[in-house]
């Protein structure tokens, strides 16, 4: 005889919640996103040594725009994307500039115009976020940006309230890139157009060719006063005004 | 309004929705933060001026009922205990920094979980009383977040970026409470610290959680889970601080007008809490035959055996065979005798060359605690002599006590410095022992500047010694082999610091079991 045969199961009645659709489609997209991204990688790392130059870019940004494209994210999925690339559980792979270009491709595809981002959380420092960041898109990045920030913007508008790495706005073609505090060195290199605006210092500017860099209220590039030596040095052998 | 009358006809109803929740009626009272409730040792008091302003809005049943489904769900849901309100206090801590601020993260983070978790699994009108809500901010972000999550327009406001994050948190999945609440704290940091500024932030409107609506079993169960769940003895010691009055008023602190600093030695505390994870087995009182037959049983008597065994009330008073009952003897068993447990004496080694225990987990401390614990549980006391440079007075002296705080308090003294043990201090705490030779558990990387004659004290002393050693050097060799040949005395060496509680156990637990050990 069994003396529990009174007993029943019991299975509480529960009220779906709209956080429950919500989470549910939330980690559907973010499932999408990170098979997609661990594709990427996987497809990228067999490049032997993955150097940064533009074919490599190129190539490496229109794979990423290719993997993400079908998928209907939106700025909050982003954000939780990063987070996901940040955390070190061994869930996705960490690889830096191909990383940054994969977070370059989205901000560059979310049906957005204002991308916000607040570094100050995240423990990485992607480089190449604003990568070709088109017209009418402003990246609002709080915190510290990493290298090679603003590079070949096409048009849009990148803010970073910190400090941001070396080569920052590489490239640029129009568009405005603004950085809080310093940058590091070669900052404009190979700039062709737009302007970049450094609140604190510039370390060392690069060879610029076109475009307005301003370092505080001082006009750097071109340097309107041939007089007047400018206040940053660029690097030895390196600056070659147009 | 009779609201104690509303609480005694609704209180049924909620325990059976929330499934038999073992808490107390809950009672009505006044309480001084403008708060609709707290919670004390599993008592609910609700407040009567907060149920009075929210009745003007809602029926007095609804109101009341509503806030006994938040209160229970706390209890049922989130926090569910002490180790895990903690876990998610020191979360919010690291993230924003300020004791004032992280309680306030904690307490929104945790209601937000225990409403959404009531709101889903039983009926309640617990979304009504957010709609009749008043607040600042922060509450405003919350009550547009309800909205969100829920489904039901409570007229927060905030701005709709921020809720659409907040919205995207899986509040309800366990596993992710911590990485949820830093979430949490990253969104609403801004407001948080608004609501901070320059004063001591409001309290939630449904009120604090403070470790006062724990019973003191949770308490203990809950600082001793947190204790091992901690990176390291700084967070522990960081968040027992803030909440060193709490848990001053639950008997964790120093007794009233003792010592200067703060209320409640969390490093102490520390060793404490983590020694009680090491149990020893106490053993059972052996049986034995106590060489008496005593009556056990009745059997029929029989013509060819002695009537004296007859017992003539089961016999209804005849001597019949087959009818009288004569007493079946057996012999008894008794409680057999067991040597007493001796007292301990801990010297420990706290000279320059050791960790601080304040600063880092010491094993050597966690070892000797372990140890204390051993000995204090088997009703024997403990010693502590605690030295560095002891010729030159670094030394903290522990007489013979089961005192358990100012054990702890005289193992975390850190003196630094050089290394020297003074024989005549550990003979005078020896003959402060009446009854029986005391052991001596030695816990030191052997580099003292006496060494020749810490070797002649302990192999002239009686009684049981055990010397764990750090490290092998050129001290250790010859303390070995001058000990060579003792019988009383045993030398561990630990390459690995980890392994000293274990090595200091598996001793203890040999004394204390009444092997020999072997020479």
């Amino acid at each position: 005889m069994n003396p529990f045969e009174a007993f029943r199961s019991y299975n509480a009645v529960q009220r779906e919640l709209p956080l429950d659709r919500i989470l549910a489609r939330r980690d559907a997209v973010l499932q999408r996103l990170l098979q997609h991204y661990q594709a990427f990688i996987d497809e990228e790392s067999k490049q032997l040594i993955w150097v940064v130059e533009q074919g490599a870019l190129s190539r490496a940004y229109t794979t990423a725009v290719e993997a993400i494209k079908g998928v209907d994210f939106s700025v909050e999925d982003l954000e939780d994307m990063c987070l996901e690339l940040d955390a070190s559980d061994g869930v996705t792979t960490p690889m830096g500039a191909p990383s940054g270009l994969f977070i370059a491709a989205m901000c560059n595809h979310v049906p957005a115009d204002d991308i916000s981002l607040n570094l100050r959380i995240f423990r990485r420092r992607w480089p190449f976020l604003g990568y070709r960041l088109p017209r009418g898109r402003r990246l609002y990045l709080d915190g510290d940006a990493g290298d090679f920030v603003g590079a070949l913007l096409e048009g849009g508008d990148v803010v970073v309230t910190g400090n941001a790495g070396n080569y920052a706005g590489i490239g640029m073609k129009t568009g405005t890139v603004q950085i809080g505090y310093s940058t590091g060195k070669y900052t404009g290199e190979g700039m062709r157009g737009g302007t970049l605006r450094v609140g604190g210092r510039i370390a060392a500017l690069g060879r610029v060719k076109q475009g307005d860099i301003y370092e505080g209220d001082l006009q750097v590039f071109p340097v309107t006063n041939p007089e007047k030596p400018a206040a940053v040095k660029p690097l030895a052998g390196t600056a070659r005004h147009k | 309004m009779n609201w104690p009358q509303v609480i005694a006809d609704l209180w049924p109803q909620v325990r059976r929705k929330h499934l038999w929740p073992e808490l107390p009626m809950p009672q009505m009272g006044t309480i001084e933060a403008p708060v609709a409730m707290q919670m004390r040792d599993k008592q609910i008091t609700l407040n009567t001026a907060t149920c009075e302003e929210l009745a003007e809005s809602m029926t007095p049943s609804a109101v009341i009922e509503a806030l006994l489904d938040h209160g229970v769900s706390h209890y049922t849901r989130c926090p569910w205990d002490l180790a895990t309100h903690l876990q998610l206090y020191a979360t919010a801590k690291a993230e924003l920094g300020r004791k004032s601020l992280a309680r306030l993260a904690t307490d929104s983070f945790i209601d937000v979980v225990a409403n959404t978790a009531c709101v889903k699994e039983v009926a309640t009108p617990l979304p009504e009383v957010y709609r009749h809500l008043g607040g600042g901010l922060l509450q405003g972000a919350l009550t547009a977040l309800y909205t969100q999550i829920w489904g039901m327009e409570l007229h927060g406001s905030a701005d709709p970026a921020l809720v659409r994050r907040l919205a995207r948190i899986p509040y309800l999945d366990r596993q992710q409470w911590t990485h949820s609440l830093r979430r949490f704290v990253q969104l609403l940091r801004p407001l948080l610290e608004e609501e901070g500024r320059g004063r001591q932030p409001k309290p939630p409107a449904l009120g604090h959680h403070s470790l006062e609506s724990y019973s003191q079993a949770e308490v203990t169960l809950g600082l001793q889970a947190f204790a091992q769940q901690v990176q390291d003895i700084q967070q522990f010691c960081d968040v027992v601080q803030d909440f060193a009055r709490e848990l001053a008023a639950l008997g964790y602190g120093k007794a009233a007008g003792e010592g200067v600093g703060p209320q409640v030695d969390a490093e102490a505390l520390y060793y404490m809490q983590l020694a009680q994870s090491y149990h020893l087995p106490v053993r059972g009182v052996p049986m034995e035959r106590s060489g008496v037959l005593e009556p056990y049983s009745h059997a029929p008597w029989e013509a060819s055996q002695p009537v004296h065994d007859i017992d003539i009330w089961t016999s209804f008073g005849k001597l019949l065979p087959g009818l009288s009952q004569i007493w079946k003897r057996r012999q008894g068993l008794v409680y057999g005798q067991r040597e007493g447990t001796p007292d301990c004496l801990l010297v420990l080694d706290s000279s320059g060359s050791m960790p601080n225990p304040r600063a880092q987990l010491s094993e050597a401390v966690l070892g000797a605690a372990c140890a204390a614990e051993a000995y204090l549980r088997h009703q024997a006391r403990v010693a502590v002599y605690n030295f560095s440079d002891a010729l030159m007075g670094g030394k903290t002296v522990l007489p013979f006590t089961t005192d358990r705080q100012a054990i702890y308090e005289s193992l975390c003294v850190y003196h630094g410095g050089g290394t020297s043990l003074r024989p005549r201090d550990l003979d005078e705490l020896r003959l402060t022992v009446p009854r029986t030779t005391p052991d001596l558990l030695l816990i030191t990387d052997m580099q003292l500047t006496n060494l020749e004659d810490v070797i002649d004290y302990l192999t002239g002393i009686e009684g049981r010694i055990t010397v764990v050693h750090i490290g092998e050097n050129s001290a250790t060799g010859r303390f070995r082999a001058a000990t060579r040949h003792h019988p009383r005395l045993q030398i561990f060496t630990v390459l690995e610091r980890q392994d000293i509680p274990k090595i200091v156990l598996g001793q203890v637990r040999r004394y204390l079991s009444g092997l020999q050990a072997p020479g």
